[in-house]
Parts: C-alpha cells; sequence; structure tokens
C-alpha cells in the first residue's frame, strides 16, 4: 500500500473497509432503533462487551504468529471458578485470589506455548487439546455446580465505577493499551510479527522463537485470567460453563478486525473489529428481533464483512 | 518390513488395541460383540462426517463449518418430513442438496475469492447456523415416519444400518481417493498448490469438489443422526465440529495438506469413541470426559510426531 501522503482520495482508501461497513451499520441502528444511538446504552455496550475485548487483545497477539487460540474462552471459565473457590471454600483474600486467576490464565497459556513449541502440535490441535483440559476441570472440580458465596466486594471489579465509567471498561482500556504498547513499541512486538512473517529468520538471527512463542500464549493466557475476574466480579458467582463459545466469537473479532492472515493485524483493528460484532448483537437487541433471527443475521453479515474487506484490500496480500 | 515401518505404518492401530486391552481388562463387559457393535454404531456417523473433513484436510484446508451444515441438513430433512406432506426421500435428497449448496459456496469462497478456508468456512458455520435457526424457530421437530427411521435404527443381517453406510461411505472414499484422477489431485494440491496449478491442474475445481463432497457427507451424518434420534434440534451438529478436525489428525492426517487418508480417520474417531465409552462402563462421571478427550488429543497427535521424529 505505498501512496503518495496528502491527497484525499489515498487518505480514505487507508481506512479499513470493515470502519465504512461499520459506520453504515451504526447509520442504520440509529435510524431505526431509536433507543440506541444513546450515551447509556453505548457505556452499557462497552460495559457488556468489555470481556469479549480482553479476551481478543490476547488472541490478536497469537492470531499475528499465524497460531489459532481456541482455549480462552474455557481458560476463562476456569480461571474464574479456581479464583471463586479460593474466595469462597478455601477463604483466600481477595488479592491473592485475582492473582490466582492471572496465574491459572497464564499457566494455561503455557501449557499451549508447550504444546505447540515443545511436542510440535499444530496450534489449532494443541488449544483445543488445552479446550478441552481446562472445560473438563472447571466442570469437575465443583461436580458441575456454580459457586457462589463470594465477597462483596469483588463485584466492584464487574459493577463498580471509577471516575463515572464503569470498571470493565477501563480494563478493557487498560488491556488494549497492554497490547498496542507491546505490539507497536517493543522489540517483542518486532518477535511477534517476525513469527508470523517468516519465522525460520527469525530463528537464524539466533533469537530463542520458541520461547517467544511459547510467551504469546501466555499472554493470551493472563487476559483470559483478566476476563476472569471481571466475569466472576459481574456475575457475582463462577458457572462452570460461562466462557463456551467466547473462543470462536473471539477469532471473528480478530478476523474482522484485518487479521487476515499470519503477520497481519493490528491491537486498534481488533478494538473495531470487537466492535463490529458489539453493534451487531446490541442493535438487533434494541430493535427487539428475536434470537433464533439474530442469529440467522449476524452470520451472513459477518460472512459479507469479511469477504467484502478481503476483496476490497487485494486478498491476504501474500 | 523392519519394526520400524511397522510401528510408523501402524501406531495409531497399535494405540487403539492398547487402548481396548486396558480398558477389557478394567471392564470384561467392554469385549461383548453387543458392545463392541454399540460403539461402532455411535462412531458411525462421526467417521462418515469426518470423511468428509479428512479430504479438506488433504488440500491443505479446513471446513469449519461441518457442524452447521450437519444441522442444517438435519433441520431440512425435519422440515420436509414434518411441515411437508412429501414423501420422505425427498427429505434425504433436499438434505443432501442443502450438504452440497454449502460446500459449494464455501468452495467457491476458497477457489475463486481466495479467502483462506478457516475464514471462508468459519463464515459458512454462521451461515449455516443462521439459516437453520430461520428455517426452524423455536421449536424443534421430531416424530419422523418408520421408514425414514431405519436408516439410523434398522438392523440388516444382523449389523446396524449406519455401520452399513458408514463402511459403504468409508470403502468408496478409500478408493476414490486411491484410483481416481480427481482424489489423486488432491493429495497434489494439498502437497504443492503452485507445482499442482503447473503440472495443468484446474486448482479450482479440484478444491470445490472437495468442499462439495465434505458438504455431502456432513449432511449424510446429518441425516443418520436424525433417523436415529428421531427428532432434531438446533445444537444437533455442533458437537461434531472438533472431533472431525481432531480424529483425521489423530489418524496421521496431515494439517498442511497431501499426507494421510480415510484409514486413520476410521482408527481416530474409533479411539475417542472407545474412551467415551470405556469412561462410561467405568462409571467415570461425564464431567471428566471432555478433560480426558482433550488429553488424549494431545498425546496422540504427539506420539505421532514423535514416532515420526524417530524413524525419520
Amino acid at each position: 500500500m505505498q501512496m503518495s501522503p496528502g491527497s484525499r482520495k489515498t487518505l480514505l482508501r487507508q481506512v479499513p473497509t470493515v470502519v465504512w461497513v461499520l459506520l453504515g451499520m451504526i447509520l442504520f441502528f440509529a435510524r431505526f432503533a431509536p433507543a440506541f444511538f444513546t450515551l447509556k446504552n453505548a457505556v452499557n455496550l462497552l460495559t457488556q462487551g468489555s470481556i469479549l475485548m480482553i479476551l481478543c487483545m490476547g488472541v490478536i497477539v497469537v492470531k499475528i504468529t499465524g497460531g489459532i487460540e481456541l482455549s480462552v474462552g474455557a481458560v476463562m471459565t476456569l480461571a474464574g471458578m479456581v479464583m471463586a473457590w479460593a474466595l469462597a471454600y478455601a477463604k483466600l483474600p481477595i488479592p491473592v485470589a485475582l492473582l490466582l486467576s492471572l496465574i491459572v490464565g497464564g499457566l494455561c497459556g503455557l501449557l499451549n506455548g508447550f504444546f505447540v513449541t515443545k511436542m510440535d502440535i499444530p496450534s489449532f490441535i494443541a488449544t483445543l487439546g488445552t479446550q478441552g483440559i481446562a472445560a473438563g476441570i472447571s466442570l469437575g472440580m465443583n461436580n458441575g455446580n456454580v459457586i457462589w458465596g463470594l465477597p462483596a466486594s469483588i463485584g466492584y471489579l464487574g459493577n463498580g465505577t471509577f471516575l463515572h465509567l464503569p470498571v470493565p471498561m477501563w480494563l478493557s482500556v487498560l488491556a488494549f493499551l497492554c497490547s498496542f504498547t507491546l505490539l507497536n513499541f517493543t522489540p517483542f512486538g518486532v518477535y511477534v510479527y517476525a513469527l508470523g512473517g517468516n519465522e525460520q529468520a527469525l530463528v537464524l538471527t539466533g533469537k530463542p522463537a520458541w520461547w517467544y512463542k511459547t510467551l504469546v500464549y501466555v499472554y493470551a493466557g493472563l487476559m483470559a485470567g483478566l476476563a476472569a475476574i471481571v466475569i466472576t466480579g459481574r456475575n457475582m458467582c463462577a458457572q462452570p460453563t460461562v466462557g463456551l463459545g467466547m473462543e470462536f466469537e473471539a477469532f471473528s473479532a480478530v478476523v474482522l478486525g484485518g487479521s487476515f492472515a499470519a503477520g497481519r493485524g493490528t491491537a486498534i483493528g481488533t478494538v473495531i473489529g470487537v466492535l463490529f460484532i458489539l453493534i451487531l448483537r446490541n442493535g438487533l437487541n434494541v430493535m427487539g428481533i428475536p434470537t433464533y433471527i439474530q442469529l440467522a443475521i449476524i452470520g451472513p453479515v459477518l460472512i459479507g464483512a469479511i469477504v467484502l474487506s478481503v476483496l476490497v484490500e487485494g486478498g491476504a496480500q501474500k | 518390513m523392519t519394526l520400524k515401518s511397522f510401528l510408523l505404518r501402524f501406531s495409531r492401530l497399535l494405540a487403539l488395541v492398547l487402548l481396548s486391552m486396558v480398558v477389557a481388562v478394567l471392564n470384561p463387559n467392554f469385549l461383548k460383540i453387543s458392545n463392541l457393535i454399540n460403539i461402532v454404531r455411535q462412531a458411525s456417523p462421526q467417521i462418515i462426517i469426518s470423511a468428509g473433513m479428512t479430504i479438506v484436510l488433504l488440500t491443505g484446508g479446513i471446513d469449519l463449518s461441518i457442524g452447521s451444515v450437519v444441522t442444517l441438513a438435519s433441520i431440512i430433512a425435519g422440515y420436509v418430513l414434518t411441515q411437508t406432506k412429501l414423501h420422505w426421500s425427498i427429505a434425504i435428497v433436499s438434505a443432501l442438496g442443502s450438504g452440497l449448496l454449502c460446500g459449494l459456496v464455501s468452495g467457491i469462497l476458497v477457489a475463486k475469492v481466495k479467502l483462506p478456508s478457516a475464514i471462508a468456512t468459519y463464515g459458512m458455520l454462521w451461515v449455516g447456523r443462521g439459516l437453520a435457526f430461520a428455517i426452524m424457530g423455536a421449536f424443534p421437530y421430531f416424530g419422523f415416519p418408520n421408514a425414514f427411521r431405519y436408516i439410523g435404527r434398522g438392523i440388516l443381517l444382523g449389523i446396524p444400518v449406519p455401520i452399513w453406510i458408514m463402511v459403504a461411505v468409508a470403502l468408496v472414499v478409500y478408493l476414490f481417493l486411491k484410483y481416481t484422477t480427481l482424489g489423486k489431485s488432491i493429495y497434489a494440491v494439498g502437497a504443492n498448490p503452485y507445482a499442482a496449478k503447473a503440472s495443468g491442474l484446474r486448482v479450482d475445481r479440484i478444491l470445490i469438489y472437495t468442499y462439495m463432497l465434505s458438504g455431502l457427507l456432513a449432511a449424510l451424518g446429518g441425516i443418520i443422526l436424525t433417523a436415529r434420534l428421531n427428532a432434531v434440534d438446533q445444537d444437533i451438529g455442533a458437537p461434531f465440529l472438533l472431533p472431525a478436525i481432531a480424529s483425521p489428525v489423530m489418524g496421521g492426517t496431515s494439517m498442511t495438506g497431501g499426507r494421510g487418508g480415510i484409514g486413520g480417520t476410521i482408527i481416530g474417531t474409533l479411539i475417542m469413541t472407545v474412551l467415551v465409552n470405556a469412561m462410561n462402563l467405568l462409571r467415570i462421571s461425564s464431567l471428566w470426559q471432555q478433560f480426558a478427550i482433550g488429553l488424549v488429543v494431545v498425546l496422540a497427535v504427539w506420539l505421532d510426531m514423535w514416532i515420526k521424529k524417530k524413524t525419520a
């Protein structure tokens, strides 16, 4: 995309296609659903969506390296279950429980990284295996039951406000800033793109590529741990199936955000992809469309937006 | 044949036999003929669905829409059977047709629009799911005619009909991959698409046929399932997707294309079915089954990689 800067036409062209579709969608909902275009709904949408946003901030980093991360939903569930177990049954102090959630997330990430780098298992299968393991432990550890009885103060992390804005929103901003900085302003970010672009070259420069790759999965796991804190705080309980299907939503958001192939994708693009999914679902909700028809609409719109982006932006640009 | 090459060739079969022996020692009921037939019957729809995935994997692609094609085909069959007065054979034809159509769309998105297959078929996953919801609304279909249910529950010469269908499909797919031009081209496309194109193969067309086959087999699996359950809802197909990916890979089909086959897929599926069956026989809570399956999938793939490395 080498274009001379300055002229309005090229500037417009640099805006990803999905943004235009998103704007069109917002206009559509604003016109046909009066309750949609309000500040209250926007805040509500971003609060509801903060969990997906946090998860995607981890998934995008894995996606850029060319990996597919299918365990984040289950890992989030497990981290939430362990955290709730620590609070309700082991009566550990809150900071320890929060730390435990992050540690569980990180360990699951480490397991993914180990499967991928040391056992040479394709990321798709490795994270699928971790998904099964994490989902199985989440179900088995409390016989499939929800864990209740959390201290009231934990609710602040899911329902509280800070500077007039919901805490989950702040946490999703924090997650975004982490990934944004990581990808753009650190040597590690350079290695992440290198892993996706040409892993062999990175190996030849003498860098421990396998270790960077492992860390990428650990990072995604940590984000899942953070998301677990938010969702447990919001629900005031830990459900053993709460993250079911989240990994597929995260995958679509990341792809919509421009990560069509290995080595491609940005933190900002991912925000747009997440917003796309959130706004589509929220708008249909506000319009009062029944759930089963919503599902019939969401699919074609998602694939349509992806096909359009790929066609306009010249395919995967291999 | 040296021990090495023997191990390499039959490592997965060995794993299946080993697993079966362990289970048989723990619970002698496992080896009862009725239980063994039961296992194969339970595995049949999954094997048929996984066969389609195997063919797509051979081209180096992946078909994530398989689960929702199963759902869509089942719901279309259910719709024709319960909401119209048409003959039950029309239900089968329209279900198979819907599978072919889904495959055609995925195939065009992959071959002509040049979308990565994971993305194209993932979109198809949502489209199929959406269509299924739009057709059915909120209420499941149930109570199908006996002639249709025979496909899922009938017994022919002492063996359940789903097993007959599965064996026929496996045989046809085996012969197709081994002896037909199209079948051999599928391996060539997967091994090296540029070389395949350079040597005059019509890669676009081969890819489109591949996804259509995958859709067709998913629909067939859905029909058997619908006939067996005598009811259909929107969640009927989704659980088939992950095993459909895991079983070919466990059976030695490479995810990067060009290597593998239907035989390994059958063994891979059987390993997983035996595992679930064993956990039921040993009264292990179903809550832990997902954990065990996750672990076994990873270990089986790793074992495969390890043996390859050692014998290479």
